[in-house]
């Protein structure tokens, strides 16, 4: 008698979550644009110079840490900027096939972004072994050990949204970053720290920024119908 | 001038209310545009008072949050350590003040950058590392943080962005006390400009704010863009040099003045105060406000125009509003006059259809509760209560007229009847002559009954000594005496017969003695007891029919009685003849012949009695001629008030036929 009745709820509750994450590509009709720039708050870190102990010759003698890459202006590079729950817009435009390569014990690119459920390819150009280890809020989402060979490419297929920090288990001083975003209205800073998201549906927004080591911001935002918002942000 | 008055009572109602209204509607006018105007005015000044102290004190209590921030970083051990060691920083420090400074920039987001200089006027350290090495000790910023007063700075070009900044610095101390260098703060005045941004037309229509620095630069206004970063005035050379040593305009030239004197003067106040200014000849009326933490000053402006305007605007709508009010009031009145007027015509001309037609039946109704209503149902009930009393009149007069003619019928009638009572009267008057005649004659024969009564008692005395005498035919006489005796017995007997119809005569007399009085008291009324009157008389009438036969009847006998003492007296003389033959049967006689005479003398008395009662009747006779006789003459006196009577009712009767013509004017 009580599953007969509690069944199809459950079912219904299963479809409605099962809807509410899903993003739908349903185009968008005089989109806003959202543009602006990501500076550092604060006196811009000197590079620092890491000496390296092992793996010399794939590693160098010395890593810089790039963790923070700010510009002469004080623009911070590869700051995801995004927009929190959006269900549906415009049509997904990154790769189908995200890759992530090791190289001279940096990773390539240093920090991507990537569409929910999609399978990352890993491989390395080093000779040396790697272990690949992403933290998602201090949660282990992958620990793949990749071995010294070129042609080889591991899989590792995605399905939790957020900023996931990269490091490697064999050379502590690797850092990277791979955002899993849950829609396609995102954005990563250039150089100069600029960045824009184009055809939002009009409508308030949380916008939010995520960097492998900076303090996220979050803040409320509205795009009109058809016209441009500027959010600046201060990162460090 | 007369003919401009109105004459109907609802063009009386319309001007008077108009005139109210119109009075009314003028003086509250003038009153509501006097008041308005003066009120507007103490309101323009309390808003620009309180536009010009919300925008104040908004500036000033952000210029005190920066300088806040700026005195803790100051304050902080690794800054202090840095500027104490600022020839030889170490690295530790470094990292320190700049987590501290990124700390101090995180405060704010228009804090462009945080520099910390040493007492040379060299940067040590700055968020902006190209600021680095360079030297600010021209800066007033410098120069006044360094002599141990917080500074703020006024409006300053900036070189990079190109947003005019303002700099905040505070001195850093050493541990023995000394000025150890001078933490400073570049400051976007972005924040500054949305607060005067906002006073845009917030206090009324042309509102503007203005914030002069402590040089009388303009920092922001909302006046013109153009005006930005130029003085208020003239600047003295000395001042304009100053300035430009301070690089307040970067690396351009001084700007033209906009030779503002009136705000110019305004500068250096130190309460709030109320300030008048043109601008491009229009008269501003204004409010300035000195601020408490930086040496600026805050100016909120209205237009004099507009707060006239809308005292204006109020005028308009007060006299808008009055002429609704005055047509308003002119519907209303015509209205009320229409309703008013109606049942007041409505009753005007009920009321002259019952003066002119006697017309009672007309309805009036009002369901208004107000006078005129009241005197509507007032008169309704009046034109009723006529209807009611005119119709009863009617009734009345028409049962007055048929009483009039049945008392008419009535008195003809009695008229008829008296006739009848006196002609029965005349009748019984002649009946009881009669009578009288007749008794008068009765009493006549019973004193000659009584003339013969004493003569046989004479006779019978007589006998007695005969028999005395004639004592030989005693015997005889005894025997002739019995006869006698029989003869004796026999006018016994009548002569009781006649004492029984005297008896008979005397109730008859008694009897119409009382019935006469009857009748004369029967009389007195008059009307319909004259029929009793009649009853009574012929009562009267055949009483002395009956007194008329018992004295024929006393006639009769009294001759029978006479025979017999006649043949008594013959017997008597034949008994003479005999007596000598009997004389002892005499003496026995004798003494019978006694016993005769003393029956005789019993006779005798009858017949006196009897001549008196007869007698006696012939008096109450003659009383009862007299009554009737008197009954005549009251007959006539009634007859008389008969006649009054009859004109009397004549009279009604015309008087009812005039009564019924009067109300049969009105139509009830």
């Amino acid at each position: 008698m009580h599953h007969s009745y509690w069944a199809p709820l459950f079912t219904a509750a299963l479809l409605v979550s099962t809807a509410a994450s899903a993003y739908e590509e349903t185009g968008v009709a005089h989109g806003g644009t959202i543009r602006g720039r990501v500076t550092f708050l604060g006196r811009p870190p000197n590079p620092r110079a890491t000496l390296v102990t092992k793996d010399v010759t794939a590693c160098g003698k010395t890593h810089i840490d790039d963790a923070f890459q700010v510009s002469k202006e004080g623009g911070v590079q590869d700051v995801v900027v995004y927009l929190l729950d959006v269900r549906s817009g415009k049509k997904w435009t990154d790769t189908v096939q995200p890759t992530l390569d090791q190289k001279g014990c940096h990773y390539l690119p240093h920090v991507q972004v990537v569409r929910d459920h999609a399978t990352l390819q890993v491989k390395s150009s080093d000779p040396v072994l790697h272990n690949v280890h992403a933290f998602l809020n201090g949660s282990t989402v992958i620990n793949m050990p990749v071995p010294p060979a070129t042609s080889l490419v591991l899989r590792q297929k995605l399905d939790k949204p957020g900023g996931m920090q990269l490091k490697c288990d064999v050379h502590a001083f690797m850092r990277g970053g791979i955002f899993v975003a849950a829609s396609p209205y995102y954005a990563l800073t250039r150089a100069d720290g600029t960045y824009e998201i184009l055809e939002v549906p009009p409508g308030s927004y949380t916008i939010v920024t995520w960097h492998e080591v900076g303090g996220p911001i979050n803040e409320p935002i509205e795009v009109p119908a058809g016209g441009t918002v500027t959010w600046n942000a201060r990162v460090r | 001038m007369r003919w401009l008055l109105p004459r109907t009572l609802a063009a009386k109602i319309v001007l008077h209310s108009v005139g109210i209204a119109a009075a009314l509607a003028l003086s509250l006018t003038l009153i509501g545009y006097r008041k308005s105007v003066q009120g507007l005015g103490e309101r323009s000044a309390k808003v620009l008072e309180s536009e010009a102290t919300l925008n104040a004190s908004l500036v000033d209590t952000w210029a005190r949050d920066r300088l806040a921030g700026l005195r803790a970083l100051a304050n902080l051990r690794p800054v202090r350590r840095l500027l104490e060691t600022a020839a030889a920083p170490v690295e530790v420090d470094l990292d320190a003040a700049d987590t501290a400074m990124g700390d101090a920039i995180a405060l704010a987001p228009e804090i462009q950058s945080v520099a910390l200089i040493d007492p040379t006027g060299r940067v040590v350290r700055s968020t902006d590392p190209a600021e680095e090495s360079q030297h600010f000790e021209r800066r007033a910023y410098f120069r006044e943080a360094l002599a141990g007063r917080p500074f703020i700075s006024g409006i300053t070009a900036s070189l990079v962005p190109t947003e005019p900044v303002v700099f905040f610095s505070v001195p850093a101390l050493g541990s023995n006390g000394t000025v150890i260098g001078v933490a400073r703060i570049q400051v976007s005045l972005a924040p500054v400009r949305s607060f005067v941004a906002a006073a845009r037309d917030r206090g009324g229509s042309g509102a503007n704010g203005l914030l002069l620095d402590e040089s009388g630069l303009v920092m922001a206004n909302t006046i013109d863009p153009g005006w930005q970063q130029r003085p208020i005035a003239a600047l003295s050379a000395a001042g304009e040099r100053a300035l430009l040593d301070d690089k307040r305009w970067g690396t351009a030239p001084a700007p033209l003045p906009l030779q503002n004197q009136e705000l110019a003067a305004a500068r250096g106040i130190t309460v709030a105060t109320a300030v008048r200014f043109s601008l491009g000849g229009a008269e501003q009326l204004g409010a300035a406000e000195p601020l408490a933490t930086a040496r600026w000053l805050y100016v909120a402006s209205l237009p004099r125009v507009e707060v006239e305007r809308t005292a204006t605007d109020l005028l308009r709508n007060d006299i808008l509003a009055a002429l609704v009010g005055l047509l308003a009031a002119i519907g209303l009145s015509l209205l009320f006059a229409r309703q008013l007027v109606a049942s007041v015509m409505r009753l005007t001309a009920v009321s002259a259809l019952i003066v002119s037609e006697g017309d009672l039946t007309q309805k009036l109704e009002s369901t208004s509760d107000d006078e005129v209503g009241q005197l509507t149902r007032s008169f309704a009930r009046m034109v009723e209560a006529l209807r009611e009393a005119l119709t009863a009149l009617k009734a009345s007069a028409k049962e007055l007229e048929e009483a009039g003619n049945d008392l008419h019928t009535t008195m003809d009638q009695q008229s008829q009847l008296i006739g009848q009572q006196a002609a029965a009267l005349q009748e019984t008057q002649v009946t009881a002559q009669e009578i009288k005649q007749t008794s008068k004659l009765a009493a006549e024969k019973a004193q000659a009954v009584l003339q013969v009564a004493e003569r046989a008692e004479e006779v019978g005395r007589a006998g007695e000594t005969a028999v005395e005498r004639s004592l030989g035919g005693i015997s005889e006489i005894g025997r002739r005496a019995l006869e006698v005796g029989d003869q004796i017995e026999r006018l016994s007997e009548s002569a009781r017969q006649i004492g029984g119809i005297t008896l008979t005569v005397k109730d008859l007399a008694d009897q119409s003695n009382m019935l006469a009085l009857n009748a004369a008291i029967e009389a007195v009324r008059s009307g319909e007891h004259g029929k009793s009157f009649a009853v009574v008389a012929r009562e009267i009438r055949s009483l002395a029919d009956q007194s008329i036969k018992a004295t024929g009847q006393v006639g009769e006998i009294l001759s029978q009685l006479q025979q017999s003492i006649r043949a008594a007296v013959s017997i008597s003389h034949q008994s003479n003849e005999g007596m000598e033959a009997g004389l002892v049967q005499v003496r026995a006689s004798g003494t019978n012949l006694r016993e005769i005479v003393g029956i005789t003398r019993e006779n005798v008395a009858a017949a006196r009695q009897i001549a008196a009662a007869v007698s006696q009747q012939n008096l109450g006779i003659g009383h009862i001629f007299t009554a009737v006789t008197d009954q005549l003459r009251m007959m006539e006196t009634v007859r008389g008030g008969l006649e009054t009577t009859h004109r009397a009712s004549d009279q009604l009767r015309a008087v009812a036929e005039r009564l019924a013509g009067t109300l049969s004017r009105y139509r009830l």
